[in-house]
């Protein structure tokens, strides 16, 4: 099995299931591929709060307990990212609890520093609640529709609409801009 | 799309570039043997926790049951009550748990050993619109012997203790709101969160608790916390530890 993997990307097909059927070192290598696949998108929902590592760990340690539970091998990125976004939403769970593998992250300087009006801005995202962090992060980060939105946040579509607009409106008012 | 909406893909693309993963820490793999004995103890942790949530909510409403841990393998948390997929852990926790449900108010936690329900350690009013249930790891004869005469502030059966305190008819008051009327304090960290998917802060070294959970179901307004006073030379009572408290707190679910 190891010599099958050994030019297959672990999140493949292949690689998932190997990881499933108690392969150890394709689980290991499914776990440190899903944790670079996923640590971009904990790093823009932390929002340089310095949680990003955490929540990749517990978000593994996640997949790790429960990937018996994983329905379609294909899916375990989306699966591993719904995971990771329900964690930032209830945050309670996993400050609380000790995760089974941890994540240890590097900071990654900006190649071009920001201007001062998105720098105000960050300041302003990390203002906002978790969920409507979450939202802005899916929809104009990952490129997610509203309705694709409302159903990762499982929440009604009219309801992520309005809260996208609602945070949309007080951005503009922390950040002084009356543009629409 | 306006400059706005530009300005904050530039944003979350920063940040997304700023870290990188540098290394992955993971327990060693399960065995399959110890995977499965670990599975059938949590599953069997889980029936029996289920057998006695369902005797617990025929009257007396309130009241905690000790739950003999099936096997050795299995840790029953919170997961046990709260999650039909309880997730069977590698490390051997031989220690009973007690699955405390209050029909009254609508919660349950699990109370790890020697926590029990307190009728003492009550911090603050107890009226119509103010209910609190306390938790301790005292024994009675301990707190008994505790001389709580005069003591307004810092009492010693505080410390270590767990709470549950329930405000009925807050309207249209959020967790926040709540809190400001309470004070604050320096250093204090307030998050927002989801408790069970209601709204929720988390307080972290706020007033009067160095944790708590203040949450908003309804029309109520529920504080799920613990006392920890430090610097004052108080000691915590014989077996609790703030781990037990964090496992308290994590464990609180509301009824369905």
């Amino acid at each position: 099995m190891t010599m099958l993997l050994a030019n297959m990307h672990p999140l493949e097909v292949g690689g998932v299931r190997a990881a499933r059927s108690g392969d150890a070192r394709a689980l290991e290598e499914l776990l440190r591929a899903l944790a670079g696949e996923l640590m971009p998108l904990a790093a823009a929902l932390a929002a340089g709060s310095g949680e990003a590592d955490s929540l990749v760990g517990d978000t593994i340690s996640r997949v790790y307990e429960r990937i018996d539970q994983l329905q379609e091998d294909r899916a375990i990125l989306p699966w591993a990212r719904r995971i990771l976004v329900h964690r930032f939403l209830d945050q309670r769970r996993w400050s609380l609890r000790r995760p089974q593998c941890s994540i240890e992250g590097i900071d990654i300087p900006a190649q071009v520093s920001p201007g001062p009006e998105v720098l105000d801005l960050r300041q302003a995202v990390t203002r906002l609640s978790r969920q409507d962090r979450a939202l802005l992060v899916l929809h104009y980060w990952q490129g997610l529709t509203i309705d694709e939105c409302a159903g990762e946040l499982g929440v009604p579509s009219g309801t992520a609409k309005s809260r996208l607009n609602r945070a949309l409106t007080r951005l503009r008012a922390d950040v002084g801009r009356d543009e629409q | 799309m306006s400059d706005l909406e530009k300005q904050l893909e530039e944003v979350f693309m920063t940040d997304s570039r700023s870290r990188r993963v540098e290394r992955v820490n993971i327990a060693p793999a399960r065995s399959g043997l110890v995977g499965n004995i670990a599975f059938v103890g949590a599953v069997a942790v889980v029936a029996l926790a289920a057998i006695v949530a369902f005797n617990v909510m025929r009257p007396p409403a309130n009241q905690v049951a000790s739950v003999p841990s099936a096997s050795p393998t299995a840790t029953a948390t919170a997961t046990a009550t709260a999650t039909p997929t309880a997730t069977p852990s590698a490390s051997p926790s031989p220690t009973p748990v007690g699955l405390y449900v209050n029909q009254t108010y609508r919660f349950s936690v699990v109370l790890p050993p020697p926590y029990r329900v307190s009728s003492r350690a009550i911090n603050g009013a107890v009226t119509p619109e103010r209910g609190q249930v306390a938790f301790t790891a005292r024994t009675e004869a301990d707190e008994a012997s505790i001389d709580t005469s005069g003591c307004h502030t810092a009492c010693p059966l505080w410390q270590g203790a767990a709470y549950v305190i329930i405000n009925t008819g807050t309207g249209a008051q959020t967790p926040r709101q709540y809190y400001d009327a309470q004070g604050g304090a320096v250093g204090q960290v307030i998050e927002d969160t989801t408790v069970d998917g209601r709204t929720a802060i988390k307080v972290t070294n706020g007033v009067p608790f160095p944790m708590q959970f203040i949450i908003k179901d309804g029309d109520r307004i529920i504080v799920v916390a613990y006392q920890i006073y430090s610097g004052n030379g108080m000691e915590m009572p014989v077996g609790a530890t703030k781990e037990k408290l964090d496992a308290i707190l994590a464990s609180f679910h509301f009824l369905p």
